[in-house]
């Protein structure tokens, strides 16, 4: 995996009172720091390849807003009932159909320092619905663990979790950054999951991540660990051959795992909206995967025709039940047609769906 | 311009660089020249400018000057100057964009400057296809990033058919998008044995064969769709409903649901319709529209 070794440091004044902030300098010691007013005033190469420049600057600063949100899940008949909590905006790992590089516009890589405030808004929002189940999120605008060598913010939720008794968190990664999480008191409440795709997938389109038999050595240790373990098949992407590569990469992290300590596997089929098509066409031209057959769905995005799709997840599903009978296996972002067509069980709604997949997870 | 001649006789001197006693060049009054000569007249009027004081460049900028003052320009004709004002006069690209675009009508902007320059370098057919207004500049835009190769290919295509503004755009967006997933490149895809066919055919009007052709490349950069399209409209066929009865699918069959739509002006009329659904329902067609394979 490529590490994130940034350029330049820009922090802002108000971030200098932060812990996090001195634990950062100390780890990126040697790597120049500038002092800012204002985050948002223009910088040097805000012009260029913006996304391109995540990989070459970091900026601290503090989290103005409600950290805590609940996932779009957009156009999905049946949503998993998620939330997320974004310490972080951007990733160095630049895989080429990743979202963030047509959703975000912020030159560098953007660490929140304010990680208190994080955790208090996350306890009372939980303490005000005790009889609410969370399962909550850190990967959606950043990987959860791909800078945490760095940041070490794993060291502060996990156990922030643990004392929780509604809650749990799910660091969603594509690296093996997980030396922090030994040791560490998670009291069952923290599942550590593996974005993964086939071995072509992972070399040609997520290029800067680990191989797929690393996360799956990661996962395995984790499971080591007394963590729960996820895996999120996500995207699938359609290519000939696909079937023979999705099977290999299923059976390997499967069948390298106690299924027991399985939470739960998620299945989504490659979308992107027609602008981030033309991003990944633009940046990345040796990519294939803007060249599938898309028609467009809920809110312009793009999927694979619905008949694609079906054929992926049932099948991905069967691989699955094979390798891990009894595994938990949902859809990200699909309809209930689609559910209907791929799935011998469909929840009836989101709540059904949360309700099965808080039943993996929930402490007794 | 004749008529004026010979009723008034010449009024503005044509423009002529004096290189010497037996070398003269006209830079502007072509026309008025050439119609002199046709009344036979043996003498013009003509202001001679010092080949010493005026370069092919400056020449160039009075002839256009000359021109835009008393008629428009074609749009190959704006191209051409704006690419001898760029090559030959050397004028920067931001000069002409701020001094020069105006003057044909265009746009203040880069990339209108980027389309014009584009189009004089282009292949000639293809240029000629712009000209007669088959092609669009939104068109000539995408295909100045063409190889000149695919360029001629494409013209060759566009002199046997016809294709609205909109369906040059699905073309358009087709072919490349075919040429990088087969990685054969657009002559080999637009030289293909179906498309050359169609071409061909005498029995088809040239918005015809447009049509044709759209299908055959939406067909082969979707196959999956094309083909669910076709399953489904032979499974109407087979209901045998009347015209009047429209079943339309959802868009892109994302859902399976359908809408069956009618309109009737009887309380007859509609009991006929009803009676027709009643019997397409009994039969297995219908259940095949609701199987997308």
């Amino acid at each position: 995996m490529t590490l994130f070794h940034p350029e330049l440091v820009l922090v802002q004044r108000d971030s200098l009172q932060d812990e996090l902030t001195r634990e950062i300098f100390d780890r990126l010691h040697g790597i120049p720091v500038k002092t800012v007013e204002d985050i948002n005033a223009p910088i040097p190469e805000q012009n260029t390849d913006s996304h391109g420049a995540a990989t070459r600057r970091l900026i601290l600063t503090r989290f103005r807003g409600s950290f805590m949100k609940k996932c779009p899940g957009s156009g999905a008949d049946i949503c998993c009932n998620y939330f997320v909590i974004n310490f972080a905006l951007n990733c160095h790992l630049e895989c080429s159909y990743c979202v963030l590089q047509s959703y975000l516009d912020n030159p560098a890589l953007i660490i929140f320092t304010n990680v208190q405030d994080l955790m208090n808004e996350v306890r009372e929002k939980l303490i005000a619905e005790p009889y609410k189940f969370f399962r909550i999120g850190t990967g959606e605008m950043a990987d959860s663990l791909a800078t945490d060598d760095i940041t070490g913010y794993s060291r502060r939720l996990v156990p922030f979790f643990a004392a929780l008794p509604n809650g749990i968190l799910e660091l969603k990664t594509k690296s093996n950054q997980i030396a922090n999480l030994r040791d560490l008191k998670h009291g069952g409440h923290t599942v550590v999951s593996w974005s993964l795709n086939s071995r072509p997938i992972c070399r040609s389109e997520e290029a800067k991540s680990v191989s797929l038999e690393e996360r799956v050595a990661a996962a395995r240790k984790c499971q080591e660990w007394g963590y729960k373990i996820g895996f999120h098949f996500d995207p699938l992407i359609y290519y000939p051959g696909w079937e023979v590569d999705y099977k290999e990469a299923v059976k390997l992290a499967l069948g390298s795992v106690d299924p027991e300590a399985v939470a739960w596997v998620s299945l989504g089929a490659l979308r992107f909206t027609p602008h981030l098509r033309e991003m990944v066409r633009r940046r990345f031209p040796k990519s294939r995967i803007p060249y599938g057959e898309f028609v467009p769905g809920h809110h312009g995005k793009l999927r694979y025709f619905r008949p694609i799709r079906e054929e992926m997840y049932s099948r991905m599903r069967a691989w699955i039940q094979e390798a891990a009978p009894g595994v938990l296996v949902y859809y990200c972002m699909e309809n209930r047609t689609v559910w209907e067509r791929s799935s011998p069980s469909v929840p009836r709604d989101t709540f059904d769906l949360s309700d099965r997949l808080d039943s993996r997870v929930r402490p007794d | 311009m004749l008529q004026s001649l010979q009723k008034i006789g010449q009024l503005n001197p044509v423009l002529l660089l004096n290189g010497g006693p037996e070398r003269k060049t006209i830079v502007a009054g072509f026309r008025r020249l050439w119609a002199l000569r046709g009344m036979g007249e043996r003498c013009a009027l003509a202001r001679l400018l010092p080949k010493q004081q005026y370069s092919i460049a400056d020449a160039f900028r009075l002839a256009l000057w000359d021109n835009l003052s008393h008629r428009q320009f074609k749009p190959l004709e704006i191209a051409r100057a704006l690419s001898i004002l760029r090559g030959i006069c050397g004028i920067p690209l931001d000069v002409l964009v701020r001094d020069y675009l105006h003057l044909f009508g265009l746009a203040e902007h880069k990339n209108i400057l980027h389309t014009y320059l584009e189009l004089d370098r282009m292949d000639g057919g293809l240029r000629s296809c712009f000209g007669d207004g088959r092609l669009t500049l939104a068109s000539i835009e995408r295909l100045a990033e063409m190889r000149p190769e695919d360029q001629f290919a494409f013209a060759a295509l566009m002199n046997e058919i016809r294709l609205s503004a909109s369906l040059q755009r699905e073309v358009l967006d087709l072919v490349l998008e075919l040429a990088e997933l087969e990685e054969n490149g657009i002559n080999a895809l637009l030289n293909s044995p179906e498309i050359i066919f169609i071409q061909k055919d005498a029995g088809l009007s040239p918005f015809q064969k447009g049509q044709k052709i759209h299908e055959v490349l939406f067909r082969q950069r979707n196959p999956r769709l094309s083909r669910a399209r076709r399953q489904f409209e032979d499974g109407k066929s087979k209901l045998a409903l009347p015209g009047s009865i429209r079943v339309v699918p959802d868009p892109f069959f994302e859902t399976p649901r359908l809408r069956i739509e009618f309109e009737a002006s009887s309380a007859g009329s509609i009991r006929e319709l009803a009676e027709a659904l009643h019997q397409a329902s009994a039969g297995p067609a219908l259940d095949a529209l609701f199987e997308l394979k």
